[in-house]
């Protein structure tokens, strides 16, 4: 199938929002970096990045003003999609704002834990609407669970690069720095892993085209387990965890093209015709 | 309920797209795009060989996914239970289109819309048959309920062995469309 960009770059935003939403609020549930104005910046860029999502989401659509229509179905995986969009941004609005109000402990952690469950849903729901029976290569929970494990590699580099740039006490500065590499090393090393056996179960590697995309998600993922485990040695300023977020995208993107380019139809007659069968072709 | 579909006869085809021509002919279809298309089989290796027709449309699937999968309802199903698409309400997701097991819808560029094999819900609503079942030249396409054993289609299907009546591959879709095909014209190759 034809790669639809609008659709990756949606996934590949919405889900790197989310998994930087589950480390930033596994940070205020940790309490290792207490400063509020990193927290705010990570905040703004979640919601940048998933405000982009969307937008990029709806440029894949023909007809966006009839995009109202969608409330008729609301069970639909587009619905579920944009409701966790629409969520996710809600919670860093409500987060920014009760940031600048002196919120209680009690608030902050209650929010924090309904950040970390919508980061984490809203990674493994962009790619749970591609299970469908019509799609073989896509029908298995393998797809969705892909997809969660490179946005989570992805999401990782990110907060790497927050974390590494912060300019703040040396001892917390440290201590982040030491747990975000470690979250980078296990997501990049966990997607790697399950995005093989997506391939090796679905038998997908084998047809043409596709081994490179597959290489670029899977060295994106090892990139940044790599990027993980050096950071966590040293403080490395802002070039290593750029590496770190440029892998990311590699192994997230480059799942959803691999993804992509791997769908084909259990049978198509007349939307992608097989040309050899056309009575005009061979007769 | 009525499963309102067509059966085709595969014995009898001959090829000559007679059903492929009135359906754009009739529903306006835009060029280089179908909504019913016949598509040839060889089987087997010379001299022994085997070759037939086999028209493809929507195949009206009882648990539709196209109808499951889209965001706005476009895809529905009327009060014949007959599955359709409001080209008024499609957002151009094409959802329905990934969804679709059998890829028989198609994508109306000038309109910005899916569309597929309406069963000429404008025709049959009011007593005719579709324009493909009019046109075919060998009678060997059949319109109407299943559930009515007095439908063409279903005396159609009723006159066959049962053993050469066959449905596309079913992925929990439940096809209703059905063709016949005996072992002697061709391999059924699609279950």
């Amino acid at each position: 199938m034809e790669i639809q960009w609008p659709l990756a770059i949606f996934t590949l935003l919405a889900g790197g929002a989310g998994w930087l939403l589950v480390w930033s609020c596994v940070n205020q549930l940790r309490g290792t970096v207490t400063d509020d104005k990193l927290f705010s910046r990570e905040l703004i860029v979640i919601a940048i990045l998933a405000i982009c999502g969307g937008i990029s989401s709806a440029m894949h659509l023909s007809h966006v003003d009839r995009m109202m229509g969608a409330l008729s179905h609301p069970a639909s995986a587009i619905f579920t999609e944009a409701v966790m969009v629409g969520l996710v941004v809600l919670l860093c609005i409500v987060f920014l704002v009760l940031l600048r109000r002196d919120m209680s402990a009690g608030t902050r952690k209650a929010l924090s834990i309904v950040g970390i469950v919508f980061g984490v849903v809203i990674s493994f729901a962009t790619g749970s609407g591609y299970m469908m029976s019509s799609q073989p290569n896509w029908n298995t929970l393998l797809m969705p669970l892909s997809y969660l494990v490179t946005a989570s590699a992805f999401g990782s580099a990110l907060y790497l690069l927050f974390v590494d740039t912060w300019k703040g006490d040396e001892a917390a500065h440290g201590k982040a720095v030491g747990e975000a590499s470690k979250y980078a090393l296990v997501t990049g090393l966990v997607a790697a892993v399950v995005v093989v056996i997506y391939a090796i179960a679905q038998g997908v590697l084998s047809l043409s085209g596709e081994p490179a995309l597959f290489a670029v998600c899977f060295i994106g993922c090892l990139g940044v387990a790599a990027v993980g485990a050096g950071a966590g040695k040293a403080t490395t300023g802002i070039a290593l965890p750029s590496v770190g977020v440029i892998c990311g995208v590699a192994a997230s993107l480059g799942f959803r093209c691999f993804m992509f380019a791997a769908g084909t139809s259990l049978l198509s007659f007349i939307a992608t015709p097989d040309a050899a069968n056309h009575f005009f072709a061979t007769i | 309920m009525s499963h309102y579909a067509i059966v085709v006869n595969a014995d009898l085809c001959t090829g000559c797209m007679s059903c492929e021509v009135s359906c754009k002919q009739e529903n306006g279809v835009a060029l280089g795009q179908y909504w019913n298309k016949v598509l040839r089989y060889t089987q087997g290796t010379f001299p022994d060989t085997k070759q037939f027709w086999l028209p493809t449309m929507c195949q009206q699937c009882e648990d539709a996914p196209c109808v499951n999968v889209c965001p706005t309802g476009a895809s529905y199903r009327n009060e014949d239970n007959i599955v359709l698409v409001n080209t008024e309400k499609c957002i151009g997701c094409r959802y329905c289109m990934m969804a679709c097991p059998y890829g028989v819808r198609s994508w109306n560029e000038e309109i910005k819309a899916v569309q597929k094999c309406t069963l000429c819900n404008h025709l049959t609503s009011v007593g005719e048959d579709p324009a493909c079942v009019k046109n075919c030249a060998s009678k060997c396409r059949y319109y109407g309920d299943l559930d009515d054993p007095n439908s063409d289609a279903s005396k159609a299907l009723a006159a066959a062995d049962p053993e050469t009546i066959h449905h596309m591959k079913d992925v929990g879709n439940h096809p209703v469309s059905a063709y016949i095909l005996t072992s002697r014209i061709g391999s059924w190759e699609w279950d």
